[in-house]
Order: structure tokens, then sequence, then C-alpha cells
């Protein structure tokens, strides 16, 4: 998955006062920019590529809904786009469990039995789905952009409206919970094949 | 497993997450076209709105030069209606002060109202002549004793057509307004210059008429009765039969006769 460009804040705030004014250049390369990192966080979460897609494709047209009513970022686009994302796929979520569908199951990458690494593989990829789903969306949400997209700690705290203090916190809670997740995982496993 | 491996071996996971298969390149180009042509369509209504924003701002515009325009028209009119008010026979602004002057008369309908007017307009023209009594401006007062006398005449005929019951509070208004004016009028006639005389003695006889209750001389269709009947009447042609003024009021015959240059 690419991470996202690195734009200095000058760069990003010049871009995104062009942007303000619906300069047709500044916002396509706004959209090439933070399309794919935006789908890739949502998907990370939501499992599902053409939600994923929909929704990502949702932030960008809030963000020009905002701009031409004169609201929206005027600096730190990045955190916003983030932080639209974020709202979008809780909105998602809730949504989904009164559907009660499981659409990550759907979309993981199907085991191919004749080939022994790549099954292994996707048993592993979803081993980790499912530890990383046990956490707190809070959590979920620090992790991935942190650690998946790059986001500064002060970005994290912006996009998720929260102190840089708690997005520390969740962030080591985070990785700890994962951890403890999959050594939890592995002993089931090793039980399971003992058996 | 110590707490430091874990953390490393959860990173590692993380890592494995960002195998995420690429989005659609279609679906992706394709919101890539919706979000660039909703851009456009909003520049278009910006666009569209700011243009809106100046017709308004033009019609607005507009709207302020016209009664701007209406108000500084008003403004000049009024500043010369006022201006022609305080003009004098000779004046450029007089024959607009008369014009403004009929132009109130045609706008009065009660009989009180035009009489009021009438007495205000012959005040008026009596205060010309006070202001025209010099040898230098005899001409122009000559003029303004000719309006004073055609003004009692349509009193006379305002008076003559109001109501039974209002005629007796508007005949003792002019005959009270009138008194003055031969007062005044005598006044200027002992500064006047002997050529004004006999335009002024005019003036004191049709002040006298208008202030024992008659008309003007100037009237002979509303004057049925003979002379003799209403001494205060007469008719232009018959100026033999006119009497002279009251007592201590020098009458025209007798200026004539100090004005021999006078016709």
């Amino acid at each position: 998955m690419p991470r996202n460009r690195d734009h200095s804040p000058l760069d990003e705030n010049d871009l995104l006062q062009r942007a303000r004014r619906l300069d047709e250049a500044a916002l396509s390369a706004i959209f090439d920019a933070y399309y794919r990192p935006l789908y890739f966080y949502l998907y990370t979460h939501l499992g599902h590529g053409p939600t994923a897609e929909d929704l990502a494709a949702d932030v960008f047209k809030i963000f020009l809904e905002q701009v031409s009513a004169k609201r929206g970022p005027t600096q730190m686009l990045r955190p916003w786009l983030y932080q639209v994302a974020h709202n979008l796929m809780v909105d998602e979520l809730r949504r989904r469990k009164h559907r009660e569908h499981d659409l990550l199951d759907e979309n993981l990458p199907a085991k191919a039995p004749e080939l022994n690494d790549q099954a292994q593989e996707a048993d592993e990829l979803q081993a980790v789905s499912n530890a990383f789903k046990r956490l707190s969306i809070k959590q979920q949400a620090v992790l991935n952009m942190k650690f998946l997209h790059g986001l500064t700690n002060e970005e994290i705290a912006r996009a998720l409206k929260m102190a840089e203090g708690t997005v520390r916190a969740l962030q080591l809670r985070g990785l700890r919970a994962l951890g403890r997740h999959l050594q939890q995982d592995d002993n089931l496993y090793r039980e399971m094949d003992k058996k | 497993m110590n707490e430091q491996e874990r953390l490393d071996r959860a990173k590692n996971a993380l890592e494995r997450l960002s195998s995420a298969p690429a989005p659609d390149p279609l679906r992706e180009a394709s919101a890539r076209r919706r979000f660039l042509e909703q851009a456009a369509r909003l520049r278009t209504g910006v666009r569209a709105a700011r243009q809106t924003n100046r017709g308004r701002l033009t019609i607005w515009l507009r709207g302020g030069i016209a009664i701007s325009l209406i108000v500084l028209a008003l403004g000049a009119m009024t500043g010369v209606a006022s201006a022609a008010d305080y003009a004098v026979p000779g004046d450029l602004l007089y024959p607009l002060d008369l014009s403004i002057e009929e132009l109130r008369l045609s706008l009065a309908r009660h009989p009180e109202d035009l009489v009021a007017l009438l007495l205000a307009f012959a005040d008026e023209r009596l205060q010309e002549v006070e202001q025209l009594n010099s040898p230098e401006t005899e001409q122009q007062m000559e003029i303004a004793l000719e309006a004073y006398e055609q003004t009692l005449i349509d009193l006379a005929l305002v008076l003559d057509s109001a109501e039974e019951t209002d005629q007796q509070a508007l005949t003792e208004m002019r005959a009270q307004a009138l008194s003055v004016h031969e007062q005044r009028l005598l006044v200027v006639r002992q500064e006047a210059p002997e050529q004004a005389w006999p335009g002024l003695d005019r003036a004191i006889e049709a002040s006298q008429k208008g202030r024992d209750g008659g008309r003007g001389n100037n009237d002979p269709e509303k004057t049925p009765g003979p002379p003799e009947d209403k001494p205060g009447n007469s008719s232009p042609g018959q100026p033999e039969k006119t009497p002279g003024p009251p007592e201590g009021v020098p009458n025209e015959s007798s200026h004539k006769t100090k004005t021999p240059g006078k016709p």
C-alpha cells in the first residue's frame, strides 16, 4: 500500500488555499494524493473494497461541499480528510451492525489449497485481521493512522479530536492488546494442532 | 515472549494489513471524474452567484442613482421654488413664483383655503410693492400693484361662489386683512414717487372696496346692480362713476393733478 506522499505544510497549505478557490489543478492534486491512502485506511477497517472506494469518494464530495460553502479546513488538510473518513467509517460500521453483515470474510483473499505458501499467508492475514478487529475502534484508528499511514501524533489528535497524550496512550495500549490477541491466537492454534 | 517482543510482533502484524487490494482503477477514475465535475459545477455556480450579486448590485446602484437624481431634482425644484418665492417683478423667477401660486390655488378645494391663499398672495404682492418703492423700480412696482388688484378680484370671485353659511366668516377674514393692506398702501404712497401714485390709488381703492365687502373693479359681469346700489363696485368702462376713496385718502384724480406727465 503506498504511503501518503510527503507534503510540506507550506505546500499542502498552498494546495489547500488554491483548492478552496476551486482551482482544478489543486483539486486534482489533492485527489491524486489522498484518494488511495483514504481508501486503504477505510479498507483496513471495513475489509470491503467497494465500500471503501465509495466512502473515499464521499470524503472528497464532502470536502468540495464544505469548501464551496466557505467552511472546511483552512490548514492541515490531511488530518481533516482522515477525520471525515474515520467518521464515515464509524457510521458504516454502525449500519453494518444493524445489517449483521460480515463483509470482511467475503473479501479477504480466498484460500488457495493447492498452494501451501499462499494459504498460509492468507491464514496469517486472517489472524492479524481478526486480532486487529478485536481492538477498540479508537485503538484501531490510531494504529492504522500511525503505522499504516504515517500520520504524526498531532495529525492523529486532530483527526480523532483528542489530545496528543491520549493518542500516545491509545497507541501503546493498542499495540499491547494486538500483541496479546495474536499470542492468544497462536496458543489456540498450537493447542488445536496438538489435538 | 516478553513485552517488547509482543509489541514488535504487533507492529509487524500491522504491516501485513497493508497488503490490502488496490482500489478498482475504473472506480477510482470514475470517482475522480465525478469529483472534478462537481468542482466544475460549483465553480459555475459560484461565478453565476457572483454575476447575480453583481446584477443585484447594479440594480441597487441604478436604483440609488435614480433616487439620488430624484432627490436632487426635488431639492433643486424646492430651492428654485423657495428662491422664486422671494422674487419680485423684474426678476427671472417672478413668473415661476406666479405659476407656483396658480398651482397652489388649483390644488386648494375648500373656499376657506382659497381665501387664505389669495390673502397670502395679496400680502406677498404688497410686500413686493413695499420692496420696489423707489423711483428706479417704479415700473416693477406698477406690475406688483396690478397683480395685487387682480388677486383681490379673484378673492371677490371666490367669496361670491362660497356657500352662504361660509360667506360671512370669509368676508370678515378678507375685511380684516385688507384693512391692514390699506394702511400699508397709504404708508407706501407717502414715500412713493409721484409716478407711482395712480397705481397705488387704484390698489388702495380696491383694498377699501374689499374691506367694505365689495368686489374688485375689473369684473363687470359679476356686478349686475347699478353702481349706485353698490358703490364699491363699478365697471372699468365707467370710471367717472367710481367714488373716491374715503376721507383722508387721496383719490386718483387729486393725484393726477400732481403727475402731469403721467397718462
